[in-house]
């Protein structure tokens, strides 16, 4: 600490690391760790980072750690998906996230509750958000959006929770829980609910989904490999999803909205 | 770099920083989720290795922060990265019933302040950064950093001094950790 800090010398009694060691199993853990990441690919090289200014995590492998908790795995195959998901592996119904990654659109086309009720009744019949709910009613669905053969949906169930659920046709590829209850974000203005990314290699996908305030007229989201996609904007939701990994990197897109006549730009991190 | 040389680098880099980014990941996070966070910060470094500054540490908590900021938006819905507190309970007082008395008083003190104010004064006074190390985790300038910093501390000796008028800052309580 500089010298002229030394007023700061007390908070460390608040210090929740004080004094804290990794221990032996920790430590083992660690370098076994790192046998398996030289083990398993080739450092990348290149020119050194500004000072200030760190790199983005940017690799599929790291996006899978990050986001192994959020979504669940549903539906038919979720038995034997949840198995490999013990060992932190993100993984799909096979073949759905083929097809779902396959026939892929930038452009979503925006669907009524009443035309993803199938889907709807089954994103609301698993588990994820505290329960099944019984019934479905079109006014449920609060966003749906269609890219190719997969369904994105927003959902309110009958416990007040609401969830977002990614499939293909009967096939569920993911569900997760967003919020509970009606929040709102200040008219003109959007936040960030959650991004995260799932599935490794070539059918690794990417999501992305928040509140979106009155007057919110567009969402854009665009991927610092210059692809963009846009949002869907609905009930005061905006989502949209991806094939890739950017979901599950730190600051890897920009979100740009527009309201009206004003079009503004964000990082994910500056969202709030 | 031969991949002898960038395997030996990251070796060495995971021995010297590895307690230390541990410790700096579970000042924000439940001790559960932080082995993960740091494996993800280390993965990102050997796939970035050639890009890492001599002074390494800054940039693996600025990928750490970065991390758990994302994370935490997903798993609790909050608005933002806080510092945890250690809890009275588990400490000791090895000077007695005044140790105690004060170490209460800092604890009121610091949760009236703001969760800007508590993370950049706990990058120097837990993490032990200096203002421009402390500058790259946030990625802001080092005169900016310094300026919070500023802030920060005067804002703490203010809610520490007993005769100070009332502070009309609203009391943030510091929200307990839930898995999502």
């Amino acid at each position: 600490m500089d010298e002229s800090m030394k007023d700061l010398d007390r908070l460390a009694v608040l210090d929740p690391a004080r004094n804290r060691e990794p221990s032996a199993e920790e430590w083992a853990r660690a370098e076994a760790f790192v046998d398996r990441v030289v083990a398993g690919s080739p450092a990348v090289s290149g020119s050194p980072a500004r000072s200030g200014s760190p790199a983005r995590s940017g690799s599929p492998a790291v996006s899978g750690l990050w986001d192994r908790r959020r979504w669940l795995v549903v539906g038919a195959a979720a038995a034997a998906v949840g198995a490999v998901a013990a060992f932190g592996v993100p993984a799909l119904v096979p073949g759905a996230a083929e097809k779902a990654v396959a026939s892929w659109t930038a452009l979503p086309a925006a669907r009524s509750g009443a035309e993803v009720l199938p889907q709807a009744k089954i994103c609301a019949g698993n588990d994820v958000g505290g329960g099944a709910s019984p019934t479905v009613n079109p006014s449920d669905v609060l966003l749906a959006e269609q890219r190719g053969e997969a369904t994105l949906l927003v959902l309110r169930k009958s416990n007040g929770v609401v969830v977002e659920c990614l499939g293909v046709g009967d096939d569920q590829l993911a569900s997760m829980s967003l919020t509970e209850g009606t929040p709102k974000v200040p008219a003109g203005t959007i936040n960030l609910e959650t991004m995260s990314s799932l599935g490794e290699g070539d059918t690794m996908w990417s999501n992305i989904v928040g509140l979106a305030g009155d007057g919110i007229t567009g969402v854009e989201v665009r991927l610092d490999n210059g692809k963009v996609v846009q949002a869907s904007v609905d009930n005061g939701w905006w989502a949209a999803w991806w094939p890739g990994p950017e979901g599950g990197e730190a600051d890897a897109l920009t979100v740009t909205v527009t309201a009206g006549d004003k079009t503004t730009s964000y990082r994910p991190s500056d969202l709030p | 770099m031969t991949a002898a040389g960038a395997e030996e680098r990251f070796r060495r880099l995971h021995r010297e920083t590895y307690a230390d980014l541990l410790r700096f990941v579970e000042r924000r996070v439940p001790a559960d989720d932080a082995e993960d966070i740091v494996s993800t910060v280390f993965l990102t470094a050997w796939r970035r290795l050639g890009e890492l500054p001599e002074d390494a540490r800054p940039w693996l908590f600025a990928i750490a922060h970065k991390t758990m900021a994302n994370r935490t938006r997903s798993w609790l819905r909050r608005r933002a990265l806080d510092v945890r507190l250690m809890s009275v309970e588990n400490t000791t007082a090895p000077d007695g019933a005044a140790g105690t008395a004060a170490r209460i008083d800092l604890e009121r003190a610091w949760r009236t302040l703001s969760v800007a104010d508590r993370e950049v004064l706990a990058l120097v006074a837990f993490d032990g950064l200096t203002s421009e190390q402390a500058a790259t985790v946030l990625n802001c300038r080092r005169s900016a950093f310094a300026m919070r910093l500023a802030r920060a501390r005067s804002r703490l000796q203010a809610a520490l001094e007993p005769a100070a008028p009332a502070h009309p800052r609203t009391v943030k309580e510091q929200q307990s950790w839930t898995k999502a």
